[in-house]
């Protein structure tokens, strides 16, 4: 798992860059997304309350590893949809989509000892993506990377009068 | 469809029971190694000679120097020690590893690859991931707003052509 920092940077690029083609994905929108990307971290829970101690109360098995999965991702979005109000469900819901998946994405790129990353699209399928192996979450090098393509995504948006087709429809 | 308050508020308790159900699936789930899925700690901490000859990932805490030991979280929240052999840098007491073993009997693991998690690199994670979630946090608040007519979050209005609209204050990654 890479930062949360470079996973918000990363879907705040992401979802600018969106933004050039689809200008309702304003302002707000971008927010959304950057808390999409947040999701699928729910599961660092797991260092305050262990997998085992949650098997202790269950009375079944329980791995938190069950929640950084793509279907786990599906229904955080899900939530998401139910809490905004219905008449934008269908942006809020595309923005957070947008979110996880550059998270899920983003740590399907990291380092991981097997150089197999965690199962994307479970409970579809138990394949682990084989990864690039880039860096570990520990390391600063994707928080960089991810602040310098946030920045370019900014600039490039502010360049093509991003800011008028923001406001045009705020409202979403 | 979904759109009264309390068929939402059902579909949300719905969706958590599915999450949780999720992760007790997950938690069920015998190792899958074919599919990248190798044995974890908890798994070899249940039946470990089941697993000899086979690999796994492992985490844990170097608790000994020579000959290495590694112990790591089992299933009931135990530790296990293990005997870790084929890793050539040298670890102080107290190092987090993390490691792809091969299984070998009398609780050894050889070790194909491994990379120690330094204390400053996840103080570095953790510190950097709550500034994350808290700048998050603050966006949220100011970008959207509760609408209580429609029972659910909606993005606050900006007049249009107002200096702050379409100001976008995140591109800076100082912003956290």
């Amino acid at each position: 798992v890479p930062d949360l920092l470079a996973h918000a940077l990363l879907a705040y690029a992401a979802a600018r860059v969106a933004s050039l083609r689809w200008p309702w994905l304003s302002r707000p929108y971008v927010t959304a997304a950057m808390a999409g990307a947040f999701v699928p971290d729910v599961m660092k829970v797991r260092l305050l309350v262990r997998s085992w101690r949650v098997e202790a109360l269950l009375g079944v098995p329980f791995d938190w590893a069950g929640l950084q999965t793509g279907g786990a991702a599906v229904l955080f979005v899900l939530v998401g949809a139910m809490i905004v109000a219905p008449r934008v469900r269908r942006r809020a819901t595309l923005a957070l989509g947008l979110g996880a998946a550059t998270h899920l994405l983003a740590d399907a790129m990291l380092w991981f000892p097997s150089g197999r990353g965690h199962p994307l699209l479970w409970p579809l399928s138990r394949w682990n993506p084989p990864t690039p192996g880039l860096w570990l979450s520990t390391q600063p090098y994707w928080t960089v990377l991810s602040a310098g393509l946030a920045v370019v995504a900014y600039w490039t948006w502010r360049r093509r009068g991003g800011t008028g087709a923001a406001t045009r429809d705020w409202w979403g | 469809v979904l759109r009264s308050l309390p068929a939402r508020g059902v579909f949300v308790v719905a969706l958590l029971v599915g999450l949780l159900a999720l992760g007790v699936w997950f938690g069920s789930l015998a190792p899958a190694p074919a599919a990248g899925g190798y044995p974890t700690g908890a798994d070899l901490g249940a039946d470990y000679d089941r697993y000899v000859g086979d690999r796994a990932v492992v985490a844990g805490s170097v608790v000994e120097t020579d000959p290495l030991v590694l112990a790591v979280t089992e299933g009931g929240g135990r530790s296990v020690r293990y005997r870790l052999v084929g890793v050539e840098a040298s670890h102080a007491r107290g190092d987090d590893l993390w490691a792809f073993v091969t299984v070998q009997p009398d609780r050894t693991l050889r070790v194909k690859r491994v990379v120690h998690l330094t204390p400053a690199g996840q103080w570095y994670a953790r510190g950097i991931s709550l500034l994350a979630g808290l700048w998050i946090l603050a966006r949220v608040v100011r970008d959207w707003r509760v609408d209580r007519d429609a029972a659910g979050l909606v993005p606050r209005r900006r007049a249009v052509g107002a200096p702050d609209d379409g100001r976008d204050d995140g591109g800076g990654g100082g912003g956290a």
